[in-house]
């Protein structure tokens, strides 16, 4: 065989081979058209191939004419080839192209519509069909007002629009009605489309859903809403200034102290247009201070002026107020009107001085009472003792010098008895006028000595008292049981006094018909030690029971001792040390004295 | 004490002057007494100024001071005395009705020699006077100003 | 005629240098072909085949004659490689077709 016929067979079987393979592969790559234009660049050369083959195998001219005709198609073909192919990626692009702006269009972040000249809905995006909860087939094609909530103005609006009576560019709200019935406010835009003769030829509308920016703007509103109406209830002046202290907030509080009908009238003010200058001046020099430096300024208690022109005393606190960034914009003012309690506490210095006063001349009265009024009967007592002494003379004198006889018997009875019972007499109240004195000046020294609280062991204290009683509890032929007591706080020598009255108390008001029998017991209770001291011993009547604390009051004057003292000291004491004193009594049976003291 | 000292009696009030007198003659004491009538004229005597009696410099004097008086009360005079530098030598006996703890105190304070209270009970009185008097005559009181 | 020139070889010549061009000037978009450097090259080698034609009427002429059969026979594989990968393998798919 001729070398140039194995090239020429090779020619005609390669490419019969792809003919063969594009074939069977035919769905698989490239447009349709490009592959019968390369298909036939395949036939050709083929043919080319074959016809080369069997010139140069028999050295025959026989196909030299078609091997002519299909050798100039070859290129020829070629250039279809590359065209095709060329066309084809062309298409591709597009489509492309065309796919991603679906894809943009259906993806953006706004739904998007576009409507014919009828106001038809010709385009949608799937973000609008989520929206709206519809399919494209139930939306395309349906006039848009459809889905709107008002449909008459939406039909008057896109008619407006397809007229060319809306300048582009134009935002605006509407209400839609999803599938489910619920409503959707939207903003929406609005594009007009015109064919290439400039002819509006429909409307490209983004639809926005505003409902989450609706929701945030009501709950904001709420807010407010809210804030205002606390703001304006509140009874304490509430204010916000900015940094020159123009009143950017005001309540109507504020309002009415400055004046003003509503709080909108002192917007933009300073303290100037409505205080004294002096006044005024000192409200903003405080503003500044706390705008400066940052630092609130907490419960300053200041005079101030109110609208009346009363005076008026106010506690305010300036906090500095700031921005997102931290920047002092202004300041927060909260400002409460302490009149009432100012006056209050001027109104009880005033007391407290008073009082203070009261007590100074109380001990000088008591001090008076005890010096003076003692050094008369000082007198009374000496001089008696003198008159009895001179008396006692006389009669000493008339015994040894004249005869009994010659003395009247008058005189002799006036000497020896009317005289000295007299004097008896003025001595024994003078006595006992000493022992009021002096009981009333030691009342008035417990109410000055200092008390000196600390924890008493009180099963040793009154183990103490009835120890230096002994003598009277024998005497009185009594007993005397202390049972375990609790320990409580208090002046231990003054306690210790309370407990020596009630005894002596006790003892001194035994029935005499029984045995005495005495019981100390005690309880705590609310965090009190209550302690209780119990007789069987004469009672008291109902009717003195209230009594029993007074002053200088006492049961028997004539038959006990005492200065009707004891336990009024007694409830002293216990008054200074927040205790308490109180009793419980029959008559006939006997008494309970009832202490209680802060237990430890 | 010896015979020459002087018992000075300041005390405002006349009964309780004679009371205090007469306790002291029956308790064996025969100085000379001198009643001063209120704190004025103690500071007159001792500081020998005005009309009335004066201190003499070489005799020995023993004070009986009383607080509340007319003018110049007792405390008042007790802190005058124990401030001069002559007069401070002459012992001061209060003898006064109060018995308030802090009186007594701040006359030890001033420097007082004895505080006695004055019982209104007229036993207890002359007793107190008694022994008033039976200290005064065992006491030895120092001349103020000595000879230089 | 001393030269035997074949006008109908000068005008596949021609014809080639045209289609040439086009390729030249349309490289980028071809490109996107699969596989395009196989065909582009295929084409090439067709076209010196083409060459060679016309220069074996003035020297050389049985070698170059070879050579312009050689040139046929590989351009017609390297079109038949090309066939066979954007045909011949793998399911299709929407990256590897046009």
């Amino acid at each position: 065989m001729h070398p140039v016929a194995v090239f020429d067979i090779i020619t005609f079987l390669a490419s019969l081979a792809a003919l063969i393979v594009l074939l069977k592969g035919w769905k698989r790559a490239l447009e349709p058209k490009a592959k019968l234009v390369f298909t036939g660049l395949l036939v050709f050369t083929m043919c080319y191939g074959f016809s080369l083959f069997v010139e140069w195998t028999w050295q025959t001219k026989v196909l030299d004419r078609i091997e002519d005709i299909i050798g100039a198609l070859v290129p020829m073909w070629w250039a279809f080839v590359i065209y095709a192919f060329l066309a084809g990626i062309a298409e591709e692009e597009l489509r492309e192209r065309e796919a991603r702006f679906q894809e943009l269009f259906d993806e953006a972040p706004v739904g998007y519509h576009e409507l014919d000249t009828e106001g038809r809905i010709m385009r949608v995006n799937r973000t609008e069909l989520d929206m709206l909860g519809y399919t494209a087939e139930e939306m395309l094609g349906k006039p848009v007002w459809e889905f709107s909530v008002d449909k008459e103005k939406s039909r008057d609006t896109v008619a407006d629009k397809l007229a060319g009576d809306i300048p582009p560019g134009r935002v605006f709200e509407r209400t839609l009605r999803r599938k489910d019935g619920n409503t959707l406010p939207v903003l929406v835009g609005v594009r007009l489309l015109r064919d290439k003769a400039g002819r509006i030829s429909g409307i490209r509308s983004a639809i926005q859903n505003i409902t989450e920016r609706k929701r945030a703007e009501e709950s904001l509103a709420e807010e407010r809403s809210l804030l205002r109406t606390l703001i304006d209830n509140m009874p304490d002046n509430i204010f916000v200034k900015d940094i020159e202290s123009r009143f950017v907030v005001a309540n109507i509080a504020v309002a009415h102290f400055m004046g003003a009908t509503t709080p909108d009238e002192l917007l933009g003010k300073t303290d100037f247009d409505f205080y004294p200058q002096e006044l005024a001046a000192r409200y903003y020099a405080d503003d500044q201070k706390v705008i400066q430096s940052g630092q609130p300024l907490v419960s300053r208690e200041e005079p101030a002026v109110d609208a009346a022109g009363s005076r008026k005393w106010y506690s305010t606190t300036k906090v500095p107020l700031r921005d997102s960034r931290g920047k002092i914009v202004g300041l927060v003012g909260i400002s409460r009107d302490i009149t009432a309690r100012k006056l209050a506490e001027e109104d009880s210095e005033r007391l407290m001085q008073t009082l203070a006063l009261k007590n100074e001349e109380l001990e000088s009265v008591l001090y008076v009472t005890s010096h003076d009024l003692r050094a008369p009967l000082v007198n009374i007592q000496g001089f008696s003792h003198e008159l009895s002494r001179s008396c006692d003379l006389i009669c000493s004198a008339l015994r040894d010098k004249v005869p009994a006889a010659d003395v009247g018997e008058k005189v002799r009875t006036a000497l020896n008895k009317d005289v000295p019972e007299a004097l008896g007499f003025i001595m024994t109240s003078a006595k006992r006028m000493d022992s009021l004195l002096s009981g009333l000046l030691r009342l008035s020294r417990l109410g000055q000595a200092a008390v000196n609280i600390e924890p008493l062991d009180m099963n040793a204290m009154l183990t103490d008292v009835t120890k230096s009683m002994e003598y009277q509890v024998k005497e009185a032929g009594a007993t005397v049981d202390i049972e375990s007591l609790p320990p409580c706080l208090g002046d231990a020598s003054q306690i210790n006094q309370v407990f020596s009255n009630i005894l002596d108390n006790a003892l001194k008001y035994l029935d005499e018909s029984r045995p005495g029998v005495i019981r100390i017991y005690a309880k705590v209770e609310d965090g009190q030690s209550i302690y209780c001291v119990e007789d069987n011993g004469a009672g008291i009547a109902p009717e003195h029971q209230s009594k029993i604390f007074e002053i200088f009051h006492r049961l028997e004057p004539d038959k006990k001792s005492g200065e009707g003292l004891g336990l009024t000291i007694v409830r002293h004491i216990l008054d200074r040390h927040n205790g308490k004193v109180w009793a419980e009594s029959e008559l006939g049976k006997g008494s309970k004295f009832f202490v209680s003291l802060p237990s430890v | 004490m010896k015979k020459e000292g002087v018992i000075l009696i300041a005390e405002d009030d006349e009964g309780h002057f004679e009371l205090i007198k007469r306790s002291l003659q029956r308790a064996g004491i025969c100085n000379e007494i001198l009643r001063l009538a209120d704190g004025q004229e103690t500071l007159d005597f001792l500081l020998i100024r005005g009309d009335g009696p004066k201190r003499e410099p070489d005799k020995q004097y023993l004070l009986l001071l009383d607080i509340r008086m007319p003018k110049i009360d007792g405390i008042e005079v007790l802190e005058k005395v124990k401030q001069d530098p002559e007069l401070k030598k002459i012992p001061v006996i209060m003898l006064t009705a109060t018995d308030d703890p802090r009186t007594i105190e701040r006359c030890h304070s001033l420097g007082c020699s004895v505080y006695i209270v004055k019982p209104v009970e007229y036993e207890d009185f002359a007793d107190a006077v008694r022994k008033v008097g039976l200290l005064l005559s065992v006491v030895e009181v120092p001349q103020i100003s000595r000879v230089k | 005629m001393i030269y035997e020139i074949f006008e109908n070889e000068v005008v596949m010549l021609l014809i080639g240098v045209g289609v040439l061009i086009f390729i030249l000037g349309s490289r980028p978009r071809l490109k996107r072909l699969p596989a395009s450097k196989i065909l582009i090259v295929g084409f090439y080698v067709l076209l010196v085949g083409w060459v060679l034609t016309v220069l074996e009427g003035f020297f050389c002429e049985r070698l170059l004659d070879y050579l312009e059969h050689m040139c046929y026979a590989v351009s017609s594989v390297l079109v038949a490689i090309w066939c066979w990968k954007v045909f011949g393998s793998g399911p299709p798919s929407r990256k590897e077709a046009l």
